[in-house]
């Protein structure tokens, strides 16, 4: 398989102006119910559950997804659709108690693995990026 | 019996030197090995800054330290040598005392760590990269490929500014429209633009500040954000996209206009009227009025 960047995304920076990490940024329709997610040939989907633990209310404007870290599997339904590694947040009252977690190899048994995560899963890294996840 | 006593004194001095030479010697070879090993530090164990560091002090105290002992072969005493080093010490601080400056300002420089090795740092007018750190000077390289030394005396006095301390750097362009836009129009027009252009960061946001009001223009200061990287494409490329879309929108980037005033004792300019008067245009000659007025 071969990797074609079809469109240049933006750059974006995700933490604060002496630390932090550079993304593509893109807008997204974010659907909550599932069926309403239309499966186009060319994307991929990526399940994102967010489960607000904690007392406050959570204002999501952007997430941060480690789409390295991701693996692409193709659903055997008839449409083919492409979905990735689900990511869970789970936000707890303080940051050290949040957790951000990729889904296990198990979750898509029956798919066909397309590619797997470029770059290993780092748990360095899964830490960082809770209060870079949400904004 | 001994080999030296065998030896006239002269010949005896002969050997002492010769083995001071070697021991010197020995001594360099020693010291450039023990100092190119340390250099062989991985960069996760310790920085290329601590490490060119680490490389030098190696270098020099064993160097010294078969110079202690190449003199003690000479027959000098140490006790006696520090003693007179003492003395030599006061001497050369009043005789160099610049120098003596720039090796202490050299010290808090490396220990300060404001920037390393590599770094992009500009200091008054001159701005370039790190080549190396060193005791009484800093030395950069600039754009123009130019060997600058700074003495580091002058690094401690003055405004050091580090350009590559941080990943993310915001350029500030500032630009004028004329009175009759619709600053919400042209505050839009710029949006877009930044939206647009792909080193733009998205986060943090482009800011619009509205300047105030000049002469001949309202100035807008546009401020956007990119890497550090791509810092100089983005200033390019945004003045441009911006005087297009401006030039797109309709909105006016209004300059100073000039009035020609020619004097009172000039000659008077041809001014050659259109539709003005049908018999101008019947003569097809210019008409010809004192000089001293403008138009626009």
């Amino acid at each position: 398989m071969i990797e074609l960047p079809t469109a240049r995304l933006s750059d974006t920076w995700f933490g604060d102006k002496s630390a932090g990490e550079l993304c593509y940024s893109d807008t997204t329709r974010a659907r909550l119910d599932p069926s309403a997610v239309e499966n186009l040939y060319f994307k991929a989907v990526t399940p994102v559950t967010i489960k607000n633990q904690s007392h406050r209310q959570l204002l999501l404007d952007r997430i941060n997804v480690p789409v390295p870290m991701l693996q692409l599997f193709r659903m055997p339904a008839a449409d083919k659709s492409f979905v990735t590694t689900s990511i869970t947040v789970t936000l707890s009252e303080t940051v050290e108690e949040t957790r951000i977690q990729l889904g296990s190899a198990q979750e898509h048994r029956d798919a066909e693995l397309i590619s797997p995560a470029r770059k290993p899963q780092k748990k360095q890294f899964l830490y960082r990026a809770i209060d870079l996840f949400l904004s | 019996m001994e080999f030296e006593t065998l030896l006239t004194p002269g010949a005896n001095v002969l050997v002492n030197v010769a083995r001071a030479v070697l021991l010197m010697s020995v001594g360099w070879v020693v010291a450039q090995l023990l100092s190119r090993l340390s250099r062989r530090i991985k960069d996760n164990v310790i920085s290329p800054h601590h490490k060119i560091l680490l490389a030098k002090a190696i270098f020099w105290i064993v160097l010294v330290l078969f110079l202690v002992t190449a003199l003690h072969q000479l027959g000098f005493k140490l006790g006696v040598l520090l003693g007179t080093a003492g003395v030599l010490t006061v001497a050369l601080g009043f005789a160099a005392q610049t120098s003596a400056s720039n090796l202490i300002s050299g010290l808090f420089v490396l220990s300060e760590e404001s920037f390393k090795i590599g770094d992009i740092i500009s200091v008054g007018p001159t701005t370039g990269e790190v080549l190396s750190i060193d005791l009484l000077s800093v030395k950069l390289r600039t754009y123009d490929n130019i060997y600058v030394r700074i003495p580091n005396e002058t690094i401690i006095k003055s405004e050091v500014k580090t350009i590559t301390k941080f990943p993310i750097r915001r350029f500030d362009l500032v630009v004028g429209i004329a009175y009759r836009t619709n600053i919400e129009h042209a505050r839009q027009v710029l949006l877009d633009v930044a939206r647009d252009n792909p080193l733009c960061l998205d986060e943090p946001e482009p800011l619009i500040i509205l300047q105030g009001f000049n002469a001949s223009s309202i100035d807008i200061m546009f401020a956007i954000w990119s890497t550090r990287e791509n810092f100089l494409a983005l200033r390019n490329s945004m003045q441009e996209e911006v005087k297009t879309a401006f030039d797109r929108a309709g909105i006016e980037i209004p300059f100073p206009h000039m009035t020609f005033y020619t004097g009172a004792d000039c000659a008077p300019l041809p001014i050659k009227l259109v539709g003005d008067t049908e018999q101008a245009q019947q003569q097809d000659k210019p008409v010809e009025r004192n000089a001293g007025f403008s138009e626009q």
